[in-house]
């Protein structure tokens, strides 16, 4: 799958237009609709299922931001290697296994999320990982992974409520 | 009397009736049960040859009996279908179970059906009673009516029953071309009056598939 | 315009002419009426650190 990746290239998205109605969906995965009303959602691209055409959209690649993060979730998790973010008004379609679940982020009030249960955040978000003793025990299955992703800022993020790779 | 127990089971009651199921469908019964292998895909030379092709895992057993019987596929959902003198097509792994009352019987989709993971042949059921479909993620139903035709990507599609035409529209998901995934890069068009069951996810292809 | 959530792992959307949509490829089950699908050039290439 990061062979794939290698390419320099995202998952490749396709343009829908014409008149009529389109059910999408993938892989039996579930889906969680998010609406943005004018701020921006970071979301893996992977996790991406259909978005409005009238989002400005840009991708990157973690590993060129916060190196350390972009390896080690490419690592962990096999994917997360790019993030899309969507910016404007418009609905996201995202993908995240049994669902998701929004949670706040406030100044004092910072989020310590298990970085294969994120999907997305949105809002003006800060992201640090690091490790912390005991985390290792709580999250996982013995996967190795002692990481956490701590978000900080103000904004909310979307945690899959299942610890399944997607 | 079909039965659903949240959405992976289904529960048939049986008062000396039967019910035809998949074979290993089984999951629990009780009651008194009689057991009998039917020969799948039908009888005679025909019949032979689907069960060559399509394997063991798509011949149907027939249960008669007094009780409740009981049967998941692999933890899918499963949709209850219900027949009045018509004809539903289904993909043979597709088909759960169906009313012992029910005629099934197989149809030729085609080498293009094939290739797209469909398999060469179709289960038909037909009569009425009630059928059980299961699918990866529940199933949706999409009316086809004249005005308005329906294209479905070959791996979503589960089943169809009604009045319709099937032919292959040459489309463009692409999967092909990213050299990813299911090598189809087709739709099935449907046109005419009926109905079509979708599911939420694209099966493998014979290929792709272990 | 808005995802309509038909179940919880299938969304619907209208096309209208001159709105586009962008979405994974393969991730179209079915559709309706006259629908395009095309790759998308370029939209996410993403830069790569060498």
């Amino acid at each position: 799958m990061i062979g794939r990746r290698v390419a320099g290239e995202a998952t490749p998205l396709m343009t829908v237009e014409g008149s009529g109605t389109v059910m999408f969906g993938h892989g039996g995965h579930h889906i969680q609709v998010i609406a943005l009303a004018g701020d921006t959602l970071y979301v893996e691209a992977d996790r991406l299922l259909a978005f409005d055409g009238t989002l400005r959209q840009s991708t990157m690649f973690m590993g060129s931001q916060g190196g350390v993060m972009g390896m080690v979730r490419g690592q962990v998790t096999g994917q997360g290697l790019f993030t899309t973010s969507l910016t404007g008004h418009g609905s996201v379609a995202v993908m995240a296994h049994g669902g998701v679940v929004e949670l706040p982020i406030a100044p004092g009030r910072e989020v310590h999320v298990d970085p294969q249960a994120y999907v997305a955040h949105h809002g003006d978000v800060r992201n640090k990982l690091s490790t912390a003793l005991g985390w290792r025990d709580m999250v996982g299955r013995g996967s190795g992974e002692a990481f956490q992703l701590e978000l900080s800022g103000s904004g909310a993020v979307y945690v899959q409520a299942s610890e399944e790779k997607l | 009397m079909f039965r659903l127990q949240g959405g992976k089971t289904l529960a048939v009651d049986l008062t000396g009736d039967g019910v035809k199921a998949k074979n290993g469908s089984m999951v629990a019964y009780d009651g008194r049960m009689a057991f009998k292998k039917m020969s799948g895909g039908g009888e005679g030379i025909r019949g032979m040859v689907t069960r060559r092709l399509t394997g063991e895992q798509m011949t149907m057993m027939e249960v008669t009996g007094q009780g409740t019987c009981y049967f998941a596929d692999r933890a899918s959902e499963i949709s209850l279908v219900t027949l009045r003198g018509d004809k539903l097509y289904v993909e043979a792994s597709n088909l759960l179970a169906t009313d012992s009352g029910l005629r099934t019987g197989t149809s030729f989709t085609g080498v293009r059906g094939g290739a797209s993971g469909n398999g060469l042949f179709t289960t038909t059921v037909e009569g009425t009673g009630q059928a059980a479909i299961v699918s990866d993620g529940t199933a949706v139903v999409l009316r086809v009516t004249t005005r308005y035709p329906l294209s479905v990507d070959p791996g979503a599609y589960i089943a169809h029953q009604g009045n319709l035409q099937q032919h292959f529209q040459s489309g463009v998901n692409f999967r092909t071309l990213m050299g990813e995934g299911s090598g189809e890069s087709f739709q099935i068009r449907f046109e005419g009056e009926g109905l079509v069951y979708v599911q939420p996810s694209e099966r493998n292809t014979l290929g792709g598939d272990v | 315009m808005p995802f309509r959530e038909i179940n919880a792992k299938m969304v619907e959307a209208a096309v209208v002419p001159g709105q586009k949509m962008y979405s994974q490829r393969g991730a179209m089950l079915a559709y309706r009426g006259d629908v395009t699908f095309t790759r998308t050039r370029g939209a996410v290439r993403a830069a790569w650190p060498r």
